[in-house]
């Protein structure tokens, strides 16, 4: 913790543990024994001593979120030396850190704090240092009460520890967790039932134990109600040792051991660390007398129950109870700076969950969502814009000069394109992720495209795609920055209404690798393309009206999304080079495409022989295409008079293989049927646009 | 307590929890409403409480458990979302509850099948376990929920479980009408 926020976030997150662990306590107190009431505190101290999570699940209650928010309405007037305005609170250790000389009030508060943490730890060593002074000064015991204390060891199982008599001393304590030392008041006579208390508390180090509650104490000093907590499990120890002792005495000596209890029913007591003490404050004697009477009313046979529900608390206030999309969808509205600080605590997990989120922003014109897969410079323009409008939704500002494309053929690459000023939105709620290429550094390479209609340069038919290269890389999450500027591929003409469906009409995008080759009957190139998209389809109300569903866009960000359609394409272009009785004597012509792997480098022609369907079709004079298992594809043409000496052939769209990439490609040429050659294709390094 | 009576109040746990693992909606209302169940429940063990005086304790959890079934039931006829934090957090605990709840009923039902002598003891122990565990592990916020086969394979197995208890709860109910007395602890 290094600043004030991060301290409120730890110790209010342990407070709301405490108090759950407290309330199902409270709810079972008469039904689970004192032995899984002090057990449950477990929660307690491994929340205590882990930093809360500000990612993912929310605790219980979005407390990152409110203290982020209390954070930027404070801190937005300060300049403080332990943090940064635009940073999002976060915890890296339970235990406090000063970076340096305070500034700002909240500086000085934090500062405070941590001397507030120092002066009690060293008043615990002071103390704990003067109880052992006392006891090394105290009178040693009598002989008759050494043989006692042994006794009682003996008779039980349990190995004795040394005993002083000490003047003033209110009730027996135990003192030193590697050394323990048993001190008794002077002039009474033992009682056995207390010898047997405090030597368990040596068996099963409580006071080791004592000393680690007692260190949380100085940690959470100024938090009365994490005081309230550690108090009650001071007690709840007590009582599971007073357990201890009632599993191993029998009828009347179980009476009689209330008994006792009652007779030291005085407030004074230590919670020094490092010690026990068997009378803990006359109040809480009368609970552990409860406990004591309610000893075998406890139902049986309820290991695995309390088990079980232990588990439960423990994933409940370690791992999260709710997802963090809680605080930003609109069913939980929130002010501006609530929302701002949820864009800052959000962080994608995933490259697929910035690219969904970061998607969705666009779409939706949220800034909320962009905040949460932008990197920090982008999201500090962001939070003003926010600001400066009053709220998440932004407003494009009219026309945009993007790179329009005409896609006369979309199977081909477009016209060239030109700059020009549109007004765009995007209508069409959907997205796609194009190219994605994970680079040597660690991050990846898109082309993100989006559907729209409703643009100036529209023909008012079918749709036109908006799109813009992306990079994707990791800064305390992935985020995603536009590389390259906007383009608008027209694919709507008066002529015809182009549906888009990925992927096989992808041929118009930039290809994301190209593999080229000469031959003697002329130049092939192959472009490759791949499609990622995560699955946002939701369906609507009335799905159950015979199987009509409704669906719509899920336009809810998915920060840790996957992808759950993966799927590549390649484009094979063909460029005769023949001679021109060649070319008149041509009357089909043939491309097969296989791609190369590390594992197959090359091909021959029994391999292309081999690929399904295409034995049959190369002599038939006819137009015919399509793929094979082994990821190739083909395309016969019949020749015409009017032919342009081009071929292309769109392979059918063939699940991703990450595992076993393209290295290469090798394409054969058959002219009339015949195999003319194989080329082997290398990627090209400077692409053709 | 004769075994009439017994008999009479198992059939009504059984009920309760034939209640409970099966829904029936029409539009946004569960016919078979969970706070039903408990009402079942609590029914039956204010009479089988003086067979089984630790039944008592789990009185006042049946109760709460009835009244957050209706609150939740309520929400969902009004056709009213349950996303809220506060209502996540209670959830939790009545989720924390219901483990115990059902754990113990099951425990001290098994103990009056032991103490009759009848064969449903082991059986109604092991699926008791069985749920328990299963409620356990589909409760926990673990990543793995949005693996959807598990889930749905979870959630066949726990109707399954579900439905056994019943099976077997209405045969230890027709078993006491016919047996011999419970023997006394």
């Amino acid at each position: 913790m290094t600043n004030l926020w991060s301290f409120l976030l730890q110790t209010l997150s342990v407070t709301l543990a405490g108090v759950l662990v407290l309330t199902v306590k409270t709810l079972l107190k008469d039904k689970l024994t004192p032995r899984w009431q002090y057990f449950v505190w477990s929660v307690l101290a491994l929340r205590l001593l882990l930093p809360v999570p500000t990612r993912g699940n929310y605790v219980l209650l979005p407390l990152p979120v409110w203290v982020e928010t209390c954070k930027n309405w404070v801190e937005g007037k300060l300049s403080s030396a332990y943090l940064s305005f635009y940073q999002a609170v976060d915890v890296t250790a339970p235990i406090p850190w000063l970076k340096g000389l305070p500034v700002s009030v909240t500086d000085w508060l934090f500062f405070l704090y941590v001397l507030g943490v120092v002066l009690i730890l060293v008043r615990y060593l002071i103390s704990y240092g003067w109880l052992r002074g006392l006891l090394r000064r105290g009178v040693p015991a009598s002989k008759e009460i050494l043989a006692r204390v042994a006794s009682v060891g003996e008779r039980y199982g349990l190995t004795p520890c040394g005993v002083v008599v000490l003047d003033n001393l209110p009730s027996p304590m135990v003192c030193g967790v590697f050394r323990p030392v048993l001190a008794l008041p002077r002039g009474e006579a033992p009682d056995d039932h207390v010898i047997l208390h405090e030597l368990l508390h040596v068996k099963h180090w409580d006071a080791l134990q004592n000393v680690f509650w007692c260190v949380c104490r100085a940690l959470h000093w100024c938090n009365p109600a994490v005081q309230f907590l550690l108090n009650r499990v001071g007690n709840d120890l007590e009582s599971l040792c007073d357990q201890r002792v009632l599993e191993r005495l029998e009828g009347e000596a179980r009476r009689s051991y209330g008994v006792s209890l009652l007779a030291m029913a005085n407030d004074r007591y230590s919670r020094a660390p490092g010690t026990t003490c068997v009378s803990n404050g006359g109040k809480n004697i009368a609970r552990r007398i409860e406990s004591i009477v309610r000893f075998r009313s406890y139902p049986k046979g309820m290991a695995l129950a309390s088990f079980c529900v232990t588990v439960l608390l423990l994933g409940a206030c370690l791992m999260g109870t709710v997802g963090p999309e809680l605080a930003y969808t609109s069913s939980s509205l929130g002010t501006v700076e609530e929302r701002i600080a949820t864009g800052r605590l959000t962080r994608c997990t995933t490259v697929a969950g910035a690219l969904d989120t970061y998607a969705k922003g666009i779409i939706k014109g949220n800034d909320m969502y962009l905040m949460m897969a932008s990197p920090l410079e982008q999201r500090n323009v962001l939070e003003d814009r926010i600001r400066e409008n009053g709220q998440v939704f932004y407003f494009a500002p009219g026309k945009e000069e993007v790179m329009v494309y005409s896609v006369l053929n979309p199977y081909n690459a477009p016209a060239e394109g030109r700059k020009q000023a549109v007004e765009y939105s995007l209508s069409q709620e959907e997205y796609y992720v194009y190219n994605l290429d994970k680079q040597v550094d660690g991050s990846y390479h898109a082309f993100l495209a989006f559907l729209t209609t409703q643009h100036s340069e529209s023909t008012g038919i079918g749709q036109d795609v908006l799109g813009y290269p992306v990079k994707v890389y990791w800064e305390n999450g992935y985020v995603v920055e536009p590389t390259g500027e906007k383009r608008l591929y027209l694919l709507s003409t008066e002529e015809y209404a182009y549906t888009f469906y990925a992927p096989s009409s992808v041929p118009f995008l930039p290809a994301k690798t190209q593999y080229y080759a000469e031959g003697e009957s002329g130049t092939v190139r192959v472009d490759e393309y791949s499609l990622h998209e995560v699955e946002n389809t939701m369906e609507t109300e009335g799905h159950w009206s015979f199987g009509m569903g409704g669906h719509s866009f899920d336009s809810v960000p998915k920060p840790g999304a996957e992808f759950e359609f993966e799927q590549e394409s390649c484009v094979t272009r063909y460029r005769f080079g023949g001679s021109e009785e060649a070319r008149q004597a041509l009357y089909t012509l043939g491309i097969e495409s296989m791609p190369l792997t590390q594992d197959t480098p090359s091909a021959d022609a029994a391999a292309f022989d081999a690929m399904s369907g295409n034995a049959s079709n190369r002599y038939w004079v006819g137009s015919e295409f399509g793929g094979s298992s082994n990821r190739g594809f083909w395309r016969y043409l019949e020749i015409s008079d009017s032919w342009d000496g081009t071929v292309t052939d769109n392979g059918s769209g063939n699940p991703f293989h990450p595992e076993n990439p393209c290295t290469g490609f090798a394409v054969r040429i058959l002219w009339n049927g015949e195999e003319k050659e194989i080329l082997t294709l290398k990627e090209v390094a400077d692409r053709e646009p | 307590m004769n075994r009439k009576d017994i008999a009479w109040g198992i059939n009504l746990v059984a009920w309760g929890y034939l209640f409970l693992y099966l829904n029936l909606n029409l539009l946004s209302i569960d016919v078979l409403p969970n706070w039903l169940a408990y009402i079942f429940m609590v029914k039956a063990i204010g009479g089988l409480s003086g067979e089984l005086p630790s039944l008592k304790l789990l009185r006042p959890l049946g109760i709460l458990l009835g009244l957050w079934s209706a609150v939740v039931w309520g929400l969902s006829a009004l056709g009213m979302s349950m996303e809220h934090y506060l209502l996540h957090v209670l959830q939790l605990i009545a989720t924390v509850l219901e483990i115990y709840f059902h754990f113990q009923l099951l425990t001290d039902l098994a103990e009056l099948a032991g103490r009759a002598e009848l064969p449903h003891r082991g059986k109604i122990l092991r699926l008791r376990t069985v749920r328990t565990v299963l409620a356990t592990v589909t409760a926990l916020p673990i990543l793995w929920t949005g693996n959807l086969y598990l889930v749905m394979a979870l959630a066949i197995v726990g109707v399954v479980v579900g439905i056994w208890i019943c099976a077997v709860l209405f045969g230890l109910e027709k078993a006491l009408k016919q047996g011999p007395s419970l023997v006394e602890p």
